[in-house]
């Protein structure tokens, strides 16, 4: 009996010992908030929604005077336009979103616990227009950027808030979106972190690296190096390149997981979205 | 007789010469063209082997963006008969993914270095 007592718990500790062990994310935030708050001591948590301009003076003139003429507007126009004209079927976008779509870009990515995935906004853009007939937009820039820029602009100033359910799953993406940010990759042997964690704020070249902390408040955005609109996922996928490591699809189940990680580092920031960047 | 005896030494001399001629015009293009033969092997073996590297790194999602340009590269080399060129880029190929796929073992393992430790 005292035998078979042993070998429950041997088993029970193997078991233990296998499974995947998670970090709490509100204590992955802390650690972030703590880890930025030192490098940057002057900066307000919201201060890091203007991502480098929060941290180069010089680069925050030019930003503000970029942003007197935002170049961004023709697309949040054009969203707008996009939005709200009916599908064939006589449904529109509102038809698929919580509060008729009007800002709730807050909220995304979210879980889905029903199809066991995250959905970004513009993923649900997507299937919204699949769900009602209508083909699916090309991912990145485009038509589909626009939709998502005028729902992000209804959306300014509300609060960023990300939700892990109570589902292995949820929390299983959100590891994977985790990994993905800290592993090196591509010829170069970068990771995300390597850039926007470990040297934020150190010049690259021409370039100043901008905190992790706070990216994901102002896309899409009008990017100058594009020359128009782009999604968050189009600027993975050139990191991705730069660092010359070959970029997942747009919306695969690698960049959905890794904005998931991503956008929930954000919470509590104001989203300020779209936005324009160098 | 002594004519006869000069025509045989004339007739044996010249089947010697051309048996060492033959024997040596034998070992000269033999290897030759087992050396091609070995070499398209090799190319062809050569040629899998950076093709599965690479599907291994794709598969583990740490391809590198530089080796798919390089695989094509390869094979049209190949194509042309540059046969020097095809060797030395699909060995790159196979390098490089070799490289990928230990860059993800190790990534697998440690990718926890970079979290931030607050001290």
């Amino acid at each position: 009996m005292k035998g078979l007592t042993c070998l429950s718990a041997i088993l029970l500790g193997s078991l233990l010992a296998s499974a995947p062990s998670y970090a709490d994310p509100q204590s992955d935030n802390d650690d972030i908030r703590a880890f930025f708050q030192k490098r940057f001591p002057k900066l307000e948590l919201a201060d890091f929604s203007d991502g480098v301009y929060a941290i180069n003076q010089n680069a925050r003139e030019q930003w503000e005077e970029i942003e007197e003429f935002p170049p961004y507007e023709d697309a949040v126009d054009e969203g707008m336009v996009l939005f709200e004209t009916p599908f064939a079927n006589g449904k529109s976008y509102a038809s698929c979103f919580p509060n008729d779509g009007i800002g709730i870009k807050q909220d995304y990515p979210k879980f889905d616990t029903e199809t066991g995935q995250v959905i970004t906004i513009e993923y649900a853009i997507n299937h919204c227009r699949t769900s009602n007939d209508e083909a699916a937009l090309p991912y990145g820039q485009g038509e589909l950027a626009y939709v998502s820029a005028y729902m992000a602009s209804t959306s300014r100033d509300n609060i960023i808030n990300i939700t892990i359910p109570d589902d292995e799953r949820a929390l299983a993406a959100y590891e994977a979106g985790k990994k993905m940010f800290y592993e090196r990759r591509g010829q170069l042997n970068m990771a995300c972190a390597t850039c926007h964690i470990s040297s934020a704020g150190a010049q690259l070249r021409a370039e100043i690296t901008s905190p992790a902390l706070g990216h994901t408040t102002h896309f899409p955005a009008f990017r100058f190096a594009w020359d128009d609109m782009g999604t968050l996922q189009k600027r993975y996928a050139g990191c991705n390149t730069q660092v010359r490591a070959k970029p997942f699809a747009l919306q695969s189940e690698e960049y959905r997981n890794l904005e998931y990680f991503h956008t929930h580092m954000a919470n509590g920031l104001p989203i300020n979205g779209p936005g324009s960047r160098k | 007789m002594a004519k006869n005896k000069f025509q045989l030494f004339m007739i044996v001399a010249t089947a010697l010469t051309m048996l060492t001629a033959c024997s040596e015009s034998d070992t000269t293009t033999e290897p030759t063209a087992t050396a091609n033969q070995n070499e398209a092997l090799d190319l062809d073996t050569l040629m899998q082997h950076a093709e599965e590297a690479r599907a291994e790194a794709n598969r583990l999602g740490f391809e590198w963006s530089v080796t798919a340009p390089l695989l094509e590269e390869a094979h049209a080399a190949y194509k042309a008969g540059n046969h020097e060129q095809a060797t030395a880029l699909f060995q790159e190929v196979k390098y490089q993914s070799m490289l990928a796929v230990e860059q993800a073992h190790y990534a697998n393992k440690h990718w926890q270095l970079l979290i931030p430790v607050n001290d």
